[in-house]
């Protein structure tokens, strides 16, 4: 028999992780308790933490957007800062899991599981966010690409927590997009995604682009090559052509039960292509900031 | 260890511990065999249930967690005799085959019509998506939860 | 896949909503067949026994199936009906190899046709698409 804590806020938090160093932290449990029914993990003492208010939420302040690490994937979804300032993570979010693992599930638990597949996570790269570690006595903060070492593994110490996610809102006339491939159209792994975040001057030309690919990489990959590929140019076929030849020399996907490498190859330079297809924010009446995904 | 929780609009009282899985708890200890075990990992509903009003996979959930929580089961939804308009729509429109998705489909179900009105096609397969089945397909059970918002916003007869 | 219309030859129909439950249900189970259903063997180990890894349609990926009916006497059945709960499973899989021979020309031997294979079949076809252009340019070169 394991013990279950539930702390109701930090406060009760902090004693319970110095009296059980050990214990596995869960908010919606939807990789962990997973994982335990696989017999992968086997912890004497669980603490979950979704009973605290504080660690829930999304927020603005001045320039930035704070989410708490403890809201639901649901939550994010439904909230007007993020479908106002996030975009390319909201889209990325409809895609994750299904609407029952999107009630339960976290952004915190989707960062520090830290799959190479996870879906809140190109997003979160091409918005440079930077997430907040919380232990009894101190905070640390770090962009995700810090916090991040490698599948499954991140710079979270034992007797810490993340606490949040800051964002600096994007400028409102970039174009948000965000795509994700798999075997089908929900409960799906993703086999390759890519998150974009793309700034255009008033002619049309790219002047500033932030792209991110999933499940190519043992973590996310950037490809600072295709971004500056992309500078100076329209979004044109063949400008995203060898941008995308440019991103298949990047990525160092593995041969899983999914898809072989060589799909993921071709596909991480294939997904470029879809931002031709992508209206310009401000053009013919379409709000900045709003794009829609497939 | 013991938890009370409201389950069914009922306050209930059990002894057990705390990292008994929700799913077993409800099946085994209250006899709620409505709740149903597909996968035990999150990938099909068929434990679906309704935790204060949302819908959660109850095989990931640990019992510690519904600590004063209003639980419904598929067991809670009728009135009496009265069928709740869902699975009315369901028996009327076909949506059954087997019945073992059926619990989970149709609690998702009236999560989605609770927090969408008027839902389209698309919009009710991307809300029932968490919740496979095997029988019959999706479209009669896409048509019963379509017939069930309709008469559940005072549209008429399905 | 965006449609599906299934007809169906069930001898006499005599529980139409029976009938179009079992056209439905094995349509989803064939579009499963076709598209994303495969058994991983490794030396008699099967690599994905759970539904994680083993991937059936979700609501998603089934589209509105309209099943209209055939309606025939079989002589030999059971008041002129004919079994219903198989048959349906059998089309899909050749409707979606049908489309990519459509498309490319030629479509792999091998269900599912998941996406990895598609995408090899798509660059087989500019593979040879490029060889037939270099034959064409080499014959004009010779001819010249």
């Amino acid at each position: 028999m394991r013990e279950v804590h539930l702390p109701r806020s930090l406060e009760e938090l902090w004693p319970l992780l110095d009296r059980r160093p050990r214990a596995a932290l869960y908010a919606g449990g939807t990789d962990l308790l997973v994982r335990m029914g696989r017999g992968m993990e086997n912890p004497a003492a669980l603490v979950c933490l979704e009973r605290i208010e504080e660690l829930k939420g999304v927020n603005e302040h001045g320039d930035h957007i704070h989410i708490g690490s403890c809201t639901t994937h649901s939550r994010l979804l439904a909230h007007p800062l993020v479908q106002r300032h996030l975009p390319v993570l909201a889209q990325a979010v409809k895609t994750l899991g299904s609407p029952l693992i999107r009630n339960m599930g976290t952004i915190g638990g989707n960062l520090c599981t830290a799959s190479p597949a996870g879906d809140t996570l190109p997003p979160l790269y091409v918005l440079e966010a930077e997430v907040e570690l919380r232990s009894g006595g101190r905070v640390r903060r770090m962009p995700v690409r810090e916090f991040i070492r490698g599948p499954g593994v991140t710079c979270i110490e034992e007797g810490e927590i993340l606490t949040g996610i800051r964002v600096k809102k994007p400028a409102r006339d970039l174009l948000h997009h965000f795509e994700k491939v798999g075997r089908r159209n929900a409960l799906a792994c993703a086999v390759v995604s890519l998150a974009a975040l793309i700034g255009f001057s008033p002619d049309g030309v790219v002047r500033r682009a932030a792209l991110a690919w999933g499940s190519v990489g043992p973590t996310v990959v950037r490809c600072p090559e295709a971004e500056e590929a992309l500078l100076g140019q329209r979004l044109s076929a063949d400008t995203l052509q060898r941008a995308a030849a440019l991103v298949r020399e990047a990525v160092s996907p593995i041969s899983d039960l999914r898809a072989d490498e060589h799909y993921r190859r071709r596909v991480s330079g294939n997904l470029l292509l879809r931002l031709a297809e992508r209206p310009r924010p401000g053009s013919s009446g379409i709000p900045p900031g709003c794009c829609s995904s497939k | 260890m013991e938890i009370r929780f409201v389950l069914n609009g009922r306050n209930t009282l059990v002894e057990t511990s705390p990292d008994r899985k929700v799913t077993d708890l409800l099946r085994e200890d209250l006899g709620l065999t409505g709740v149903k075990e597909g996968c035990g990992a999150g990938e099909c509903g068929a434990c679906t249930i309704l935790v204060d009003g949302e819908s959660r996979l109850s095989c990931l959930m640990l019992a510690a967690q519904i600590e004063g929580r209003h639980v419904t089961t598929i067991e809670g939804l009728a009135q009496g005799e009265d069928l709740h308009p869902v699975q009315e729509a369901f028996v009327e429109h076909g949506a059954v085959q087997c019945g073992f998705c059926t619990p989970g489909m149709v609690l998702s179900a009236v999560h989605l019509i609770e927090n969408l009105s008027g839902p389209t096609r698309e919009e009710i397969r991307e809300g029932l998506s968490g919740n496979l089945c095997r029988c019959t397909g999706y479209t009669m059970i896409v048509d019963a939860v379509e017939a069930a918002a309709a008469k559940m916003r005072g549209e008429g007869s399905s | 896949m965006k449609e599906y219309l299934a007809v169906t030859d069930g001898g006499r129909r005599i529980n139409p909503q029976g009938f179009d439950q079992q056209v439905q249900g094995a349509v989803a189970q064939g579009i499963g067949y076709g598209l994303m259903e495969e058994v991983l063997l490794e030396k008699g180990r099967i690599l994905n026994p759970s539904f994680t890894d083993y991937l059936i349609p979700t609501s998603l990926d089934v589209p509105d199936i309209r099943s209209l009916a055939v309606e025939t006497v079989e002589s030999t059945g059971p008041f002129g009906m004919k079994g219903i709960g198989e048959v349906g499973t059998n089309a899909p899989l050749p409707a979606v190899a049908g489309a990519v021979e459509d498309a490319l020309g030629s479509c792999p031997g091998v269900a599912p046709l998941d996406p990895g294979r598609v995408l090899r079949a798509v660059e087989n076809r500019e593979g040879a698409a490029g060889t037939a252009a270099a034959a064409r340019r080499s014959r004009t070169h010779k001819e010249e």
